[in-house]
């Protein structure tokens, strides 16, 4: 139950998912203005980086297969998935950008590939 | 001398080769291995299609060492036990071959069957021709090998080499069973040549003592020259600690018949690759699978045909049943190259989920570059059609045998085409003690045909 530090908030483009690790969890981060979402970075259909992929319409498309995750809630609008990845807490502190990767805030199990 | 294998170097990889004697062309090609394999990255999902389902580093360990050869073990029963007659045994345990059983049936018809150094030497003329020769590329055919499998090439161990003369008629089976009692990297090698219309039965099994962790690396070469027929069978009985890395790879030349059985129950992680190249006019090859996953395992099975003479025919059928958490994966592929004009194959994949939580992936892939051809490709993944069990039920026969006689007759026809002496019988106890084993209760059925009907 901790927020860590995951990146500067100037380091994240705008509406462009960026991969970071936080207490060795893989992250995908997506800022949009000055607000940022953070969802577990492998896709739950297969082992695939989210951040590879693209933000359309407040999801994260996972450039794989095309399954698109809802950053707010974690769960994937499109197959092939069907189960949502975790989504985690975030606060910007003094344009630090920290996630508490501890307890996924909708409870969703972390992948196992 | 503790050589893990992720750390590997030249002058280790084939040290055991300098110190075993071996003639200087096999020296030579286990350093040529050994560059390669110093040269190359573990397989890696992001990067090769075909591990992109299996996650190479959490599936596999190759921080483990190569394990060294101990008082050879007592391996259990072998599936020639139960032919009457028996076969030609060759027990590989610990990564040394530590005993041939003949068979005078074989023996008469000039059938070699011996440790596979003893014959880099011995019938140097077939193993130089032949030991690598699949797995290295410059041919056209596709094989540009991965770690996994030059790691083989330059540090095998326990190798077998089988011979069947030209025009020798063999109907006792050959059989070729790996036993593994100690933990570590094993490495096991074999190289079989079929001669000129010859027939044969050739059979690789694999068990493991009970609690073993072992990573197993396996690569099998099998030529199977003009007009020659063989029966194949691979059967992977390891326990729950055991993960195998399987090339079978078949050269299948003109108007070769090959039949093959993969039969996949044991193991953590199972990745088999029974791979078949069809090099002369009139080939024909109906690799079959079957596989059965329980809690924990998970299995990669990746059947490849590579149509590269014209008129040759494949079709590929690989049929499962899964429950617990369980995972299966089938990549099949068929290449048609450009010149395979009248080629005829078909792909066929099936899968039944017994219960919730397993998972089946399959991709039954076609990759053609020529026109003049028949291809089909299917996949389908289901649960029990409960129009089956109202059928059964409704003469009389309670729930847990009538899904019992369902499981098993999903089976029957694979096993009954496959047709292997000894391993049909032992597939089928497997089958049942597997559903035996299983929670019959928590067996879902689809009801989706009876709801249609009423």
């Amino acid at each position: 139950m901790a927020f860590a530090p995951a990146t500067a908030l100037a380091d994240l483009p705008d509406a462009a998912p960026v991969r970071v690790e936080v207490d060795g969890v893989p992250v995908c981060l997506v800022r949009t203005g000055d607000a940022v979402r953070a969802v577990h970075d492998v896709c739950s259909h297969q082992r695939w980086s989210l951040a590879d992929g693209e933000i359309v319409d407040g999801a994260v498309e996972c450039s794989l297969h095309g399954s698109t995750f809802d950053l707010d809630t974690g769960r994937p609008r499109t197959l092939p998935a069907v189960t949502p990845v975790p989504t985690y807490a975030v606060r910007v502190t003094d344009g630090r950008v920290e996630v508490d990767v501890a307890g996924p805030t909708n409870g969703a199990a972390v992948p196992a590939h | 001398m503790t050589t893990i294998l992720s750390d590997l170097d030249e002058g280790g990889l084939v040290a055991r080769g300098e110190a075993g004697g071996e003639p200087s062309w096999l020296l030579d090609r286990r350093r040529a291995a050994a560059r390669r394999f110093v040269g190359q990255a573990w397989p890696d999902s992001h990067v090769d299609e075909f591990w992109r389902s299996t996650p190479f580093d959490v599936r596999f360990d190759v921080g483990r060492a190569i394990a060294e050869a101990t008082a050879a073990a007592e391996a259990p029963a072998s599936v020639l036990d139960r032919v009457e007659g028996g076969g030609v045994l060759v027990r590989v345990v610990d990564g040394a071959l530590v005993d041939v059983t003949a068979h005078p049936d074989a023996t008469a018809a000039g059938v070699v069957a011996m440790d596979l150094g003893r014959a880099a030497v011995e019938h140097a003329d077939l193993v130089e021709a032949h030991l690598g020769r699949l797995t290295t590329s410059g041919d056209g055919t596709g094989s540009d090998e991965d770690r996994t499998v030059s790691l083989s090439d330059a540090a095998w161990t326990g190798g077998v080499f089988i011979h069947v003369p030209d025009e020798a008629a063999v109907d006792v089976p050959l059989s070729v069973h790996v036993h593994v009692a100690t933990p570590g990297a094993h490495l096991p090698r074999i190289l079989a040549v079929i001669g000129r219309h010859a027939r044969a039965t050739l059979y690789l099994e694999h068990t493991s003592a009970p609690g073993v962790d072992a990573l197993v690396d396996e690569v099998a070469e099998i030529v199977v020259l003009d007009g020659a027929t063989l029966r194949l069978a691979s059967v992977q009985d390891w326990g729950d600690g055991v993960q195998h890395l399987g090339l079978q790879k078949a050269e299948v030349h003109r108007d070769a018949t090959v039949r093959s059985l993969a039969f996949t129950a044991g193991g953590a992680t199972v990745r088999l690759r029974p791979e078949f190249d069809l090099v002369g006019p009139g080939a024909e090859v109906r690799p079959l699978g079957i596989y059965l996953a329980s809690d924990g395992q998970w299995f990669d099975l990746q059947p490849f045909v590579r149509h590269i003479a014209p008129r040759a025919s494949s079709d590929v059928l690989f049929k499962g049943a899964l429950q617990g958490r369980s995972r299966t994966v089938f990549r099949g592929n068929v290449f048609v190259g450009r010149d395979a004009v009248g080629t005829a194959t078909d792909e066929n994949n099936r899968s039944l989920i017994l219960t919730e939580g397993a998972r089946a992936d399959a991709t039954p892939f076609l990759e053609i570059e020529c026109n003049d051809i028949t291809a089909g490709h299917g996949s389908a993944t289901g649960q029990i059609d409960a129009r089956h069990l109202y059928y059964l039920r409704s003469r009389g026969i309670d729930r847990d045998t009538a899904l019992r006689l369902i499981v098993r007759g999903y089976f029957t026809d694979v096993l009954e085409e496959a047709g292997l002496p000894g391993v049909t019988e032992h597939a089928l106890d497997v089958i049942e003690r597997r559903i035996a084993d299983a929670d019959l209760s928590a067996i879902q059925v689809n009801d989706l045909g009876l709801r249609e009907e009423s």
